[in-house]
């Protein structure tokens, strides 16, 4: 008779249960249950009982595999493992604050980095489709420009059906006042037209939607705090706006909502755009440019839309100028990743700073965590006795393995709350020295730092299991011999980290110098420290030139005087590129007295300087060397040009170039007009530019002030240091400089620290051998060059590795410079010096105290 | 009083293995004490009964030898420990105490 057999599912359930436990019998049992059962009430009750009786017995698992287990000893595994790890911790502090303190920073870097690029990757997301904001940019002649003739905008949108809204746009810096008020600040005050609000999604809390009337303007919720305590007071009221020393004042006709943190654009003061209908006709005289914003209509082609334009534009005009360039839309998104394009009305961070940031933040993070695992690594390996031991009594792989990943635990998470708490400490700091607000709303912030904080302990955790598989895997014996650190395996993967965290600290430490040098390289070209001694003063100054010029030629602290209309520097107000037909692009035009180019310093290349005697003509004009490239036939000296007036103006000399402009950017293109022969100019003077032959600068500036202050009473007297105002231009470049050196220096520590972390450890292991062969008669030079000869080999590897890959990269970035210096050599070798001191002071410093030890307290121990 | 922590199942588990003459198995206990208390018992409740009175020190267990009947599968024999018996005698003394002490009155109508 064929068996009975109980329900198949619950007895596999039941074998799986209790199969291998130490309750094997209850299979047994149940089934010869079953069969009696089966006897007695039948099949299917006999089913039923034995179902019952399986669910019921589940209770009993965790007791059988309690039970399962070879000792209890090592059960206890999470309070044992705090436990131990803290003790552990405790006992190799020297390696673990070490640890730690290269991860916190590490993470403190590369936080801080990555929530500057966050920050700018979630820019404008509050936009309802910032895809569609566009700014129409004109491509002449390879430079891109962001102004186009006034008169096209509108045409645009009256023709092309893509085009939902359209406004022209000009941004100016002005000084603010509160009428009457003394008190006053600088901001930059937009002209729109009415669409600029829907395009850009500016709210009004109070008052008019658009500033309808010439004479109003709207403010920020922000500014009318500022200004007047409340929006509501706010209303109505009345503000002076300064620009180029004219006041006009302005009734506040409405009050705009704050834009969110995270936009990259500002709008505290608004006003109506001036009125360009007089310049509006393509085919007029007169130029004039303005950028212009579009609003598209979504899933709209950019570039085929914009390809469109030149044939639109042939129904209203035949000029080549207009129809014969390039039109572009750029998108909101690159004009912020463009500074050369953009301007002050969108703030903007360049790409390749951008990526630069991007790659030294995850060099960084790189670094940390690969000293992190070699540390650890090493640590584990000292610790070969006591896994030997925890493996007699019966610990199992996985409790090892908890051991230490607990221990990294702590670690992390030590060094994670570390590294928030220098986050935030640091942040304001940054924010401020780099002018950049990290804009983000509460929200995303909390959970910006909550899954970092996740993420960055995952990442200590997931790292951490190398050592610990390593911990846990090698055999018990071998743990016990203490043969384990010697594994070829281990010291491969070691060596490798090591050639790794050396050669990107070489490439850092070569990168980021050059990056200074090259810095300090434009500051100290072409002479700029000759102009330490002038100082410029600005100010309407016009027809008083004469009475000023006696005024101050009497005091003896002055060498030379010079008026001028501009001086070189940073981008003036009003200070305006000229362009004709005869010239590619526009330049700058300075209208110079016969002192200016020897107080700045500059040479005359070819032809010769203005005359100084009746040879003098009002036509005659100077060129800087860039006006040459800039020409559009012949080389422009000996030519004749029509700029001004009825007379053309000729052009016979050549001035050596003004070496300023942004680190990157190209020269200007300047041509020099006399003021001395021009006599409709002199309104233009506004610039007066002092060379002092003092020791005393202060004392003289005041004299300069009283004289000032006699000859224009009602003019604030304004002065700086040329080379402070050339080195504005710097500014960001400086930061940018000073923000990387700090980072850098960040991951150098880093390094240093997994070096001495590893010599320490590694001389540490070799105490037995260094007594052994001290008692054989060993001198000190003999131990340490055994003991650094790995070392040495791993640094020549990394400076091998190093060296022509930085090389490579730093020229192909130093070739985007105008003005350059090259990568010395010295450079190479300091930094190779520098790491071989860190080594020496390291080895001579640990080898030293292991052979102060007396070598039979070392040799007792077996 | 002290408490002596035995459930009724348990109780008569106990006494099983005491009549059984130890070494018992589950499924012997099982069908014993069906046979004295005429009620069916599954015998995961006889099975979750040992192991918790094994657990409080009550009985001692050990594997016995693979047999044929079984398929090859071993048996756990279940034996009262010293600790078990005197539980067995304190729980005994106290029904016996409080037997005596019931009036004759209320003992005529069991005999009734």
């Amino acid at each position: 008779m064929k068996q009975p057999s109980p329900p198949r599912l619950f007895h596999r359930l039941l074998s799986i249960m209790f199969n291998n436990t130490s309750m094997e019998e209850l299979e047994g049992d149940l089934l010869d249950d079953f069969q009696r059962n089966h006897v007695k009430y039948g099949s299917s009750r006999a089913k039923l009982y034995f179902i019952f009786d399986v669910l019921r017995l589940i209770k009993l698992v965790p007791r059988s595999r309690r039970n399962n287990q070879k000792s209890k000893t090592m059960n206890n595994l999470f309070l044992f493992n705090l436990k131990h790890s803290l003790r552990s911790i405790k006992k190799h502090r020297v390696y673990q604050s070490l640890n730690i303190t290269a991860l916190a920073l590490g993470f403190t870097c590369f936080s801080l980095i990555y929530l500057f690029v966050y920050d700018q990757y979630q820019k404008d997301s509050f936009l309802s489709n910032p895809e569609s904001i566009v700014r129409l940019n004109v491509i002449h002649e390879g430079k891109e420009g962001m102004g186009i003739h006034t008169g096209i905008p509108h045409l645009l949108k009256k023709d092309i059906p893509e085009i939902e809204k359209v406004s022209r746009m000009s941004s100016l810096i002005m000084e603010v006042s509160t009428t009457g008020s003394q008190e006053s600040f600088t901001e930059s005050v937009l002209s729109v037209e009415p669409d600029f609000m829907d395009i850009f999604q500016i709210e009004t809390v109070l008052g008019e939607r658009f500033p309808k009337e010439a004479g109003t303007v709207l403010i920020s919720e922000e500014m009318a705090i500022k200004l007047f305590t409340s929006t509501e007071e706010a209303m109505g009221q009345e503000i002076t706006l300064t620009f180029n020393n004219k006041p006009s004042k302005k009734h506040i006709a409405g009050i705009t909502r704050n834009l969110p943190v995270n936009s990259s654009y500002s709008a505290q003061i608004i006003g109506q755009l001036g009125n360009y209908q007089k310049h509006s006709d393509l085919n007029g005289m007169v130029a004039v440019s303005v950028p212009v914003f579009f609003k598209l209509m979504e899933g709209t082609d950019r570039t085929e839309l914009a390809n469109r334009i030149p044939e639109t534009l042939k129904a209203y005009t035949e000029k080549a100028s207009i129809l014969n360039t390039e039109y572009k839309f750029r998108t909101l998104q690159e004009i912020r990743k463009n500074p050369q394009i953009a301007h002050n009305f969108i703030q903007s961070v360049d790409a390749q700073t951008l990526l630069i940031f991007k790659i030294v933040g995850l060099i960084i993070l790189l670094l940390a965590i690969g000293n992190y695992v070699n540390l650890s690594t090493a640590l584990t390996l000292k610790r070969t006795q006591e896994v030997g031991i925890k493996h007699a009594m019966g610990a199992s792989r996985k409790n090892l393995m908890s051991q230490l990943l607990t221990e990294s635990f702590i670690i992390g998470g030590i060094s994670v709350l570390l590294s928030l708490l220098l986050v935030l400490a640091l942040l304001p700091t940054i924010e401020t020295y780099i002018g950049l607000k990290i804009g983000l709303e509460r929200q995303p912030r909390l959970w910006l730092i909550i899954i970092s904080i996740l993420s960055l302990m995952a990442l200590v955790i997931l790292t951490s299991l190398y050592p610990a598989i390593l911990f846990s895997t090698t055999k018990m014996s071998a743990f016990l011999k203490g043969k384990a650190s010697n594994s070829p395996k281990n010291r491969w993967v070691r060596n490798c980290l090591m050639v790794l965290q050396f050669a990107i600290s070489t490439f850092l430490i070569v990168g980021s110098f050059t990056f200074l040098k090259q810095l300090r390289f434009i500051n100290k070209s072409h002479n700029l420290n000759k102009l330490e001694n002038v100082i410029i003063v600005k100010g309407d100054i016009g027809n008083q030139r004469s009475i000023i010029a006696q005024k101050l030629n009497s005091l003896p602290e002055i060498d030379l005087i010079s008026f001028s209309s501009f001086i070189p520097g940073p981008a003036d107000n009003g200070r305006r590129g000229l362009g004709t037909n005869d010239f590619k692009s526009s330049f700058d035009l300075y209208i110079i007295d016969s002192q200016f180019l020897e107080i700045m310093g500059l040479r005359i290349t070819e032809g010769q300087d203005f005359f100084r005697d009746d040879r003098n003509k009002t036509h005659h004009v100077l060129v800087n060397q860039a006006m040459i490239e800039n020409a559009k036939e012949s080389h422009p000296l000996g030519q004749e040009y029509k700029l001004y007036g009825e007379v053309p103006s000729q052009v016979i000399g050549i001035v050596e170039d003004f070496p300023v402009g942004s680190i990157k950017s190209e020269i200007e293109p300047a041509l020099y007009m006399q003021a001395e022969v021009n006599e409709e100019l002199p309104n233009a003077i506004k610039k007066l530019a002092i060379r002092l032959n003092t020791n005393n600068p202060s004392e003289a500036i005041k004299k300069i002030e009283s004289a000032w202050l006699e000859v224009f009473p009602d003019q604030p007297f304004e002065a700086e240091f040329m080379d402070d105002r050339i080195a504005k231009v710097y500014t960001d470049e400086l930061k940018m400089g000073q923000l990387f050196g700090i980072f850098t220096g960040v991951a150098i520590l880093i390094s240093c620290l997994g070096l001495v972390g590893l010599l320490t450890y590694l001389i540490q292991t070799k105490t037995k051998e260094i007594g052994i062969r001290k008692v054989l008669g060993a001198s000190f030079s003999t131990l340490a060059k055994l003991l650094t000869l790995n070392i040495w080999k791993v640094l020549a590897l990394a400076s091998i590795i190093s060296f022509p890959l930085s090389y490579y990269f730093l020229e192909d970035w130093l070739t985007s410079f105008v003005y350059r210096t090259e990568i010395s050599a010295e450079l190479f070798v300091m930094t190779l010096a520098f790491f071989v001191s860190i080594v020496g002071i390291t080895v001579f410093w640990q080898i030293r105290n292991a052979v102060r030890v007396n070598p039979t307290e070392v040799l007792r121990n077996e | 009083m002290k408490r002596t922590g035995i459930g009724e199942l348990e109780e008569l588990v106990l006494l099983t293995i005491c009549v059984l003459e130890n070494d018992a198995y589950a499924l012997d206990v099982k069908e014993e004490v069906e046979r004295r208390t005429e009620r069916r018992i599954n015998v995961s409740a006889i099975h979750t009964t040992l192991y918790r009175m094994e657990d409080k020190g009550l009985l001692v267990s050990k594997l016995g030898e693979a047999s044929q009947v079984r398929g090859g599968k071993r048996k756990r024999l279940f034996s009262v420990t010293s600790f078990g018996l005197k539980s067995l005698s304190e729980v005994q003394e106290i029904r016996s105490s409080l037997w005596s002490d019931i009036p004759s009155t209320v003992l005529k109508a069991l005999n009734t």
